[in-house]
């Protein structure tokens, strides 16, 4: 670890180097400013290193670091195209042996290598610019990763038709191996081999791989490639609206307990939305609530999937008689995006049948490409109790067709029978009478005579001794704490020593 | 195989005229039997789903029309003979014409009066959640415009509110008034529970000849036979149902039992 983060300061500041100190120092003066293409080709090599420890000693923090370090390079490769390309190149066919089957194919798709003509190769005594000392043979994850840096340069430059024969390749290669290492970097690759497909508009041709890729990593216990694949299904299946297959989906597979929080939020709102379609108002709002806690909570980052959590967590709320929080709606960078919900809430609030049909009118194109327009269809009955609720309130004995003008019902004769119903759900307390068509609310009545306040008490009472127990069992103790107590080795060793001299001790006095 | 291929095609389609014509007399025993018959020609296809070619010949278009076409006449066949779980199977069945062979197959016009009358039944079973997902499959645009799908949805969204006066006339006005027939009969019966309890809720007491034109009961006699079977009270010319008056309200002792007895054991283990 400390050899990478002495290379990090590319040039002189190694060890050897010092040896030649005038013609270093002279070298470094000259150096041109700070070279994008040196810092690429130095990543590269850091990322090599990271991954063959990882492979060597398992830890996870290795696969971190190389997965952090494949994101620095896909966006410096995304800043600067022009520079990466050929490094990338070079690295690739430096790293790959001439006899490997894919060697020809990813040179193919970058552009030609660079050639290795930089300033310290200048520097003859030291080791870095003498090239590569020894050809390491090529680690399978290596291999994985340098395939979906070049899997990504051809997404985003932009060429997605030649990516999706090398998706394709990829996914035989990963199904090819067996090796634990493997998963962190294959859920990589199937994430950018499904995200090609999506690009190119034929995400249904890879779901039956997908689906087998799942079934195998759910044997050999990939967990992280297992939640990836799962959302990657999920998010094909809506895509293409085959919500009863999502739903079998879901009640045939688990999602692992170790992924990421990234998946789990994706998962979640996955989730919720086919249980939405599927009248299941109240669990879909508990998926989508705790979707936008999992999503990373500074405003910066993933505003794409905090702004379609929120958007469809406001409509569920409002299906099941609830007002969304107005905070979401006022912050400055989704405000703009909220805005047609907005005025969908403030209907629903105001019970006002009119503003509904205007909203509905307004900004139908933007709810049906957010893919909500069946479920905004269904708020029309919300609008007309919330409105039916505030005449109730407000009017001891009202006539019914006033009160039909009020809500500004299309057709005034129903009003009657959605009273009715409307008594029967319970939403009013009112009766009717016929003869005269009015509509008689009773009042209020001493709501501590009933039983809600109970109810209400319960539920507080609840949530808060499961956040006790919750609390309790997230108690651990500080990792080192029982180090203290025990003794380590030495005092052990020590003490059967001792016990043994005594052990000895007593048997010579017993011969006396 | 190519002249035998065209030869059972063409056998296929001389039945399918047969089943046809004794469809449109009304014959529903031929029929059933004719239905029978073609469906055994068909094992003969060779190119029918799942086994669809991706770029089908002349020929193999025709088995796939004529497939198609038997299978939507039967679908309309088992609707007349009420034989609902048979309706459900062409259904299933014809989807996958509808989806995958789309773009092989000229568009049929029977294609949305199917799916529609497949929608009422679900709406008629009362299988909501099944209906609101056969609807997001269909293209929103598409819901909106046409008359065969915008009837069920409509329906949908009239139960949904409570304006059951409409589906009570949608019945006789209605776009299936001949073939969608049963479900709407089904829907109606339904729709006849749910405004006679919203009336027990909401009325004290109403008037005969009014309540029997709102559950749209032909005469009186039928409105005895429903009163006594949901035990309203008819005396004269008012009908007054059973739940007058308030029961004190009953407390739920057991439940409140077994919260108290929680709270005390979750209290008890904090430490």
């Amino acid at each position: 670890r400390r050899a990478s983060s002495c290379r990090r300061r590319a040039g002189s500041s190694m060890p050897e180097a010092m040896e030649i100190e005038t013609p270093a120092k002279k070298a470094e003066e000259e150096k041109p400013p700070p070279d994008p293409a040196a810092f690429y080709r130095a990543d590269c090599k850091l990322m090599a290193s990271a991954v063959e420890r990882f492979v060597a000693v398992r830890e996870a923090r290795f696969a971190t670091a190389a997965l952090r370090l494949m994101a620095v390079l896909r966006g410096a490769g995304r800043s600067s195209p022009a520079v990466t390309g050929p490094v990338l190149a070079a690295f690739v066919s430096a790293s790959f042996s001439p006899s490997h089957p894919l060697r020809e194919r990813l040179l193919a798709a970058l552009p030609p290598p660079a050639v290795e003509a930089e300033p310290v190769a200048a520097n003859s005594k030291s080791p870095e610019g003498a090239g590569e000392p020894k050809k390491r043979p090529l680690l399978p994850e290596m291999e994985l990763l340098l395939e979906i840096l070049v899997l990504q340069s051809l997404i985003d430059g932009g060429k997605v038709a030649e990516s999706l024969p090398l998706a394709d390749t990829v996914l035989e290669r990963i199904g090819g191996w067996n090796r634990r290492t493997l998963d962190p970097f294959a859920e990589r690759a199937y994430f950018y081999a499904s995200f090609a497909y999506e690009k190119a508009g034929r995400i249904e041709s890879i779901r039956s791989r997908l689906l087998a890729a799942q079934r195998t990593a759910g044997l050999h216990h990939y967990s992280a490639c297992q939640a990836t694949l799962l959302n990657l299904l999920l998010r094909s299946y809506q895509s293409a609206k085959l919500f009863v297959q999502a739903d079998k989906l879901l009640a045939k597979s688990t999602f692992p307990e170790t992924a990421s929080n990234a998946q789990l939020a994706r998962f979640l709102y996955y989730n919720g939305r086919i249980k939405a379609l599927q009248l299941e108002y109240s669990e879909a709002h508990r998926c989508l609530l705790q979707a936008q806690r999992k999503a990373p909570q500074t405003s910066t980052k993933a505003v794409g999937f905090k702004l379609a959590a929120y958007k469809l967590g406001a409509i569920v709320q409002l299906l099941l008689g609830e007002i969304p929080e107005r905070a979401i709606f006022r912050a400055s960078n989704t405000r703009a995006a909220m805005k047609p919900y907005q005025q969908l809430v403030q209907a629903v609030r105001l019970g006002d049948l009119a503003a509904f049909r205007d909203a509905m009118t307004e900004h139908a194109a933007t709810f049906t490409a957010d893919g909500n327009a069946t479920l905004v269809m269904r708020l029309r009955q919300n609008v007309i109790r919330a409105g039916l609720r505030n005449i109730s309130l407000a009017y001891a004995r009202i006539r019914l067709t006033d009160a039909a003008q009020k809500l500004s019902l299309d057709h005034p004769d129903d009003m009657e029978s959605i009273a009715a119903k409307a008594i029967r759900d319970g939403v009013i307390d009112a009766s009717i009478d016929h003869v005269s068509g009015v509509l008689i609310s009773t009042g209020a009545h001493d709501t501590y005579s009933t039983l809600e306040p109970q109810a209400a008490f319960h539920k507080r009472i609840v949530f808060c001794l499961n956040l006790h127990n919750d609390a309790v069992k997230a108690m651990t103790y500080p990792p080192d704490a029982h180090k203290g107590e025990l003794p380590d080795a030495d005092a052990i060793k020590e003490r059967q020593r001792e016990e043994q001299e005594l052990a000895e001790a007593l048997a010579e006095e017993d011969e006396f | 195989s190519a002249p035998e291929m065209a030869e059972s095609i063409q056998a296929a389609a001389a039945l399918l005229e047969q089943f046809k014509s004794s469809f449109a007399k009304e014959e529903l025993d031929t029929s059933v039997k004719q239905l029978a018959q073609l469906k055994i020609a068909m094992l003969s296809f060779s190119s029918l789903p799942p086994a669809i070619p991706a770029v089908p010949s002349s020929s193999q278009q025709q088995e796939l029309l004529l497939a198609r076409d038997v299978l939507e006449h039967g679908a309309l066949v088992s609707i007349k003979t009420v034989d609902i779980p048979a309706f459900e199977r062409h259904i299933a069945q014809l989807k996958v014409y509808y989806t995958h062979c789309a773009s092989l197959l000229p568009e049929s016009p029977r294609r949305y009066p199917l799916l529609g009358l497949n929608l009422l039944r679900l709406l008629a079973q009362n299988r909501i959640a099944e209906f609101h997902t056969e609807l997001e499959l269909l293209p929103p645009g598409l819901q909106a415009s046409n008359e065969f799908l915008k009837f069920p949805a409509q329906l949908e969204q009239h139960i949904m509110e409570g304006s059951y006066n409409r589906v009570l006339s949608a019945k006789q006005t209605g776009t299936y008034a001949a073939e969608g027939l049963y479900f709407m009969d089904m829907l109606v019966d339904t729709v006849r529970d749910e405004i006679a309890e919203c009336s027990e809720k909401a009325y004290k007491a109403i008037a005969v000849s009014d309540l029997q034109s709102m559950l749209m009961l032909g005469s009186e006699a039928e409105l005895n036979d429903f009163a006594s079977g949901r035990s309203w009270r008819i005396d004269g010319a008012n009908v007054t149902f059973g739940t007058d008056g308030d029961k004190p309200l009953a407390l739920p002792a057991s439940q409140l039992i077994h919260e108290s007895l929680a709270y005390a054991k979750e209290l008890e283990r904090i430490v």
